[in-house]
């Protein structure tokens, strides 16, 4: 018999095998098998009255401006705590010169890696005086923009993604991270990024690897405060896209 | 498992070690205080314990129909389930994988179960040159050591330590030698940085295996897990069969909780959901996604009174508030789980002949279960431990009579006033001179340990329940 | 002697500590009922069975569990002056025996009546007629099985605060456990040892200097009273009764 069968065989086997009386709670659970089951009552908890937001066809979240800007607030705020700076652009053409204000507040070289997938016209790169590549960082010590999935109010977390165009491995090789991502994408709470994700078309599958990051790579192993930049980004930056 | 049972010494060794010491007062101080903060700041933290609880019961009570699931999703994904019944078979598998791959450097991040079994060792046995990222692993890789915390491996070493250890294992052109953490920062990042972009085969655990999309929940605060797949054509994922969870929302309920009870943050830097391998027209992403389902006497604690100890999520909250771990640390428990939850495991992982001290090195405060996020009973745990090992004869012959002799007495109230008193008055005769005083500071036989430390009060001539019947006896004259 | 006043008898488990090294603190006990109103009853008793019960011999604490229930058993409450004997009724009898038996509901029952002496006092008598004096900063200290297994913790402070006189002192770390954990204390010393010396240390910064050091439970007092005493440390220690009841017998070990 192969490991695979011998394993679920004794797992059939010793499941169950306690007395009734001790089992009572999970009888309850063991019928609801692969079912989505319904923790919203914690994540209301957790996300300050921001409910679970319904989606548009379009696949934007339909939040009233008092919310939207409450998310952004909190998203804000949360991303601080982990020293994720957070600034707000009006359009994509606005974007090159944000950049370009943030490597100069930090005294960073005008030098970025662009993300294939950013949707802002490379003309305005040069515009704004800033000297680019798009594609691989190749060196520690880059700054890559890249474009993000999501970002998440209640955990003041940035969704990266794999893709067909786009190299998650940039999101984690870069010295400096900027992350541009659409306001109408800044989803409430987690419950949302999972509507989002279920929400793409049928057959196709989830992206094959995503990640939320709430900041600069970190790590307390070498004392406390934790050092940033461990081996990731020392800095991350966030550039709310619209309004 | 292997487990080191010099418990006396490996305690003494831990007590004397003042760089262990000064880590764990430092961790005593902020874990216990970090951990109330994050869940403090809930506005109902109970309900999120008990959601976590929830989803772990969940898991185990259908574990067979959600390993399958799993199977099914990581395959559908274009991945890759092998089984593992026990550690040989999962090192074994990965060696495979790693020879077929035609590997030679393999980084890997941190994961509990790849010490338990001991893959390091088997790989670099196989040839192959591993190196550990997390920088907690690495440094106790360069040091040939086993970790003493679950989630802070280095918590015993002190920064001079990490100092030196650089300064022996790297053969670097520095100027100076390092003297600061952030020097220390900026040479393990490039030293490291050169090992994922040379590694051939990437390994990870699992913190979470989601069921309904055969996914692998990975968390760190460095990001060394996401670099370690990121630039590999194979990833391999060695995990425990009890990380599965039914659904995308069960993984969420227990990502808000672990790093709070782990380390009092609301959610770790990264946290990562891994579905496969590189997908036709992906940009990037390994060729190959394996993940090895390791048993290695995890499904034999279904169904028996250790059930509950499936449930842990190794966020070491218990270890974190335990009294015991933070007088002796981690390396006193002789293997690789320590702690409260260690003393429940090791156990069953490794026999109970070699470990039978460590569900008896507990007070029983209770501090661990009410702390533990997924409400694992630990103390009734142990106790259930201590209880095999009485029925088996572990304990010392001692002991047993003793326990017998005590047990006879007690259902003999008569015959218990009389030994008592017995046992009373020969410890006053054996105070001497002291009697006067009102303290012992002798004691002998079983007193010793007693003695060793403290005083003890001169017992009085009379007992209670002696003083009790003279006074009722007076009254009735 | 109080008059009795309130129905139900009370049958008291002195507990072996109090039996065997505090008989103070069982009159104490005794006092503080009658004063409440109760009728108490001490029947010739041994151990409880926690000791066995820990160290794994089901059966043995299992056939002690048995005499207690027979001599307990007709009794209105049982009122315990120790958290971990009360809990070792409370919680961990009726688990000894299967469930549907005879023995299993008798244990139950027994259970369910019996009481740590503060939660008695403060929780079923709504004692609030303590009449004692007491000059001094004093020093609660939690024991694990009150805090953990009993949730007793507001009831010794409710009582202790009309004690006239009392100065009661916070106490840093009062949710760490002293090290004494029964059996523990004797096979792990060094282990224990580290305990205590950090109880000790939290001691001795409460905001006004501690004189005395209170507790429910005697285990934990004779082992910090003992290594107190080792180190020279002046600090009193009584049980929680004694202070409740007014007593004016010497503090353990002393003899004035």
């Amino acid at each position: 018999m192969n490991s695979r069968a011998a394993i679920l065989a004794r797992i059939a086997r010793q499941v169950g095998r306690l007395p009734s009386h001790a089992r009572a709670d999970d009888a309850a659970s063991a019928d609801r098998n692969v079912d989505v089951v319904d923790v919203h009552s914690s994540q209301k908890n957790q996300a300050d009255g921001l409910r679970p937001v319904e989606a548009s066809a379009h696949g934007s979240t339909l939040l009233s401006p008092e919310e939207a800007d409450a998310c952004i607030t909190r998203f804000t705020a949360l991303a601080a705590a982990t020293q994720m700076t957070v600034a707000r652009v009006a359009a994509p053409d606005a974007v090159p010169a944000a950049v370009l204000e943030y490597l100069r507040a930090g005294a960073m070289a005008p030098g970025i890696v662009i993300d294939p997938t950013l949707r802002v016209d490379t003309a305005q790169w040069d515009r704004a005086g800033l000297s680019w590549t798009c594609g691989d960082t190749r060196a520690d010590g880059d700054v890559y923009v890249s474009a993000g999935l999501a970002a998440i109010a209640e955990c003041g977390a940035v969704v990266l993604a794999s893709g067909q165009e786009r190299a998650l491995r940039n999101d984690f090789l870069a010295r400096t991270h900027i992350v541009v991502v659409a306001a109408d994408r800044l989803l409430p709470g987690f419950a949302d990024l999972w509507a989002l994700l279920r929400r793409r078309p049928a057959g196709e599958l989830l992206p094959r690897t995503f990640c939320l990051i709430t900041g600069p790579s970190r790590t307390a192993d070498l004392g406390v405060p934790a050092k940033l930049g461990a081996h990731g980004p020392a800095r991350v930056h966030v550039l709310l896209l619209g309004s | 498992m292997k487990v080191n049972s010099d418990f006396p010494g490996l305690v003494a060794r831990g007590m004397r070690d003042p760089v262990l010491r000064a880590s764990l007062n430092a961790m005593e101080a902020s874990r216990p205080y970090m951990y109330k903060l994050a869940f403090d700041e809930l506005d109902d933290a109970g309900a999120l314990k008990a959601a976590a609880t929830a989803a772990r019961r969940r898991s185990l009570a259908g574990l067979g129909g959600y390993l399958e699931a799993f199977e099914r999703n990581v395959v559908a994904n274009g991945g890759q389930v092998h089984w593992a019944a026990d550690a040989e078979e999962a090192n074994a598998i990965v060696a495979r994988i790693c020879r077929a791959r035609g590997a030679r450097r393999v980084t890997k991040s941190k994961s509990m179960v790849t010490e338990e079994i001991e893959l390091l060792q088997a790989l670099e046995s196989a040839g192959l040159e591993v190196t550990e990222t997390d920088l907690g692993e690495y440094i106790i890789q360069l040091r040939g050591e086993t970790p003493s915390h679950i989630t802070a491996p280095a918590l015993h070493v002190s920064l001079q330590q990490v100092i030196d250890a650089f300064n022996e294992h790297h053969h670097l052109d520095r100027e100076h030698p390092l003297t600061t953490a952030d020097e220390l920062l900026t040479e393990a990042r490039a030293v490291l940085r050169e090992k994922f972009l040379d590694a051939d085969v990437g390994i990870t655990g699992a913190n979470f295996l989601i069921a309904e999309t055969g996914g692998v929940v990975v968390v760190t605060n460095e990001g060394n897990a996401d670099l370690t797949t990121a630039l590999t054509q194979t990833h391999i994922v060695v995990t425990g069969i009890e990380k599965v969870v039914a659904t995308l929302e069960d993984a969420e309920v227990l990502l808000r909780i672990l790093p709070r009870a782990a380390v009092g943050q609301r959610l770790t830097n990264y946290t990562s959901f891994f579905h496969g391998p590189r997908r036709p027209g992906d940009a990037d992403g390994p060729e190959e996604f394996h993940v090895v389902l390791v048993d290695n006497g995890r499904s034999a604690m279904l169904g028996t009174e250790f059930e509950d100890m499936l449930r842990c999520i190794r966020c070491a909250a218990c270890l974190n508030h335990c009294p015991v771990y933070t007088a002796i640390g981690g390396h006193a428990y002789g293997a690789v789980y320590p702690g409260p939850m260690g003393a429940v495991l090791t156990p069953q992982l490794a026999g109970l002949a070699g470990s039978a001290h460590l569900p008896n090195a507990s007070t029983f405060c209770g501090r661990c279960a009410e702390v533990c996020p997924v409400g694992i009973p630990l103390p009734k745990l142990m106790r259930h431990w201590r209880a095999r090992e009485f029925a088996q004869h572990l304990r010392p012959a001692g002991e047993r009579r003793g326990m017998r002799l005590w047990s006879s007495l007690s259902r003999h109230p008569v015959l218990y006033g009389l030994a008592t008193q017995v046992a009373r008055r020969f410890l006053r005769w054996y105070a001497g001179r002291a009697l006067a005083t009102g303290w012992m500071r002798h004691l002998p036989w079983a007193g010793i340990g007693w003695a060793r430390h403290r005083d003890l009060p001169v017992p009085p001539a009379a007992s209670f329940q002696q003083q009790w019947a003279q006074r009722a006896k007076a009254k009735h004259r | 002697m109080s008059e009795v006043k309130r129905p139900g008898r009370v049958g008291l488990l002195v507990t072996c500590l109090v039996d065997q090294f505090r008989p103070e603190a069982g009159f104490a006990a005794v006092r503080l009922l009658e004063e409440a109103g109760y009728a108490v009853e001490v029947p010739l008793q041994g151990c409880c069975g926690q000791p066995n019960f820990n160290a794994g011999d089901n059966a043995g604490a299992r056939a002690m569990a048995r005499r207690v229930i027979d001599i307990f058993e007709d009794f209105d409450y049982i009122v315990v002056p120790s958290g971990s004997c009360a809990a070792m009724l409370r919680m961990h009898y009726p688990g000894l025996f299967v469930p549907g038996s005879a023995d299993h509901s008798r244990a139950a029952s027994l259970a369910g009546r019996t009481w740590e002496l503060t939660a008695f006092l403060h929780d079923v008598a709504g004692f609030t007629a303590i009449d004692a004096h007491f000059d001094g900063a004093v020093v609660l200290h939690d024991s694990c099985s009150a805090l953990r297994e009993l949730n007793v913790r507001e009831q010794p402070r409710a009582l202790l605060a009309q004690v006239r006189g009392c100065r009661v002192q916070a106490l840093a770390g009062s949710d760490v456990c002293c090290g004494f954990g029964g059996l523990f204390c004797v096979k792990y010393p060094d282990i224990s040892n580290r305990m205590a010396e950090k109880k000790i240390a939290d001691l001795l910064t409460t905001g006004e200097a501690a004189d005395t050091l209170v507790s429910t439970d005697l285990g934990c007092l004779l082992h910090l009273a003992g290594k107190l005493h080792r180190d020279g440390v002046a600090i009193d220690v009584r049980h929680i009764a004694e202070l409740l009841a007014g007593t004016t017998d010497p503090a353990a070990g002393r003899k004035e």
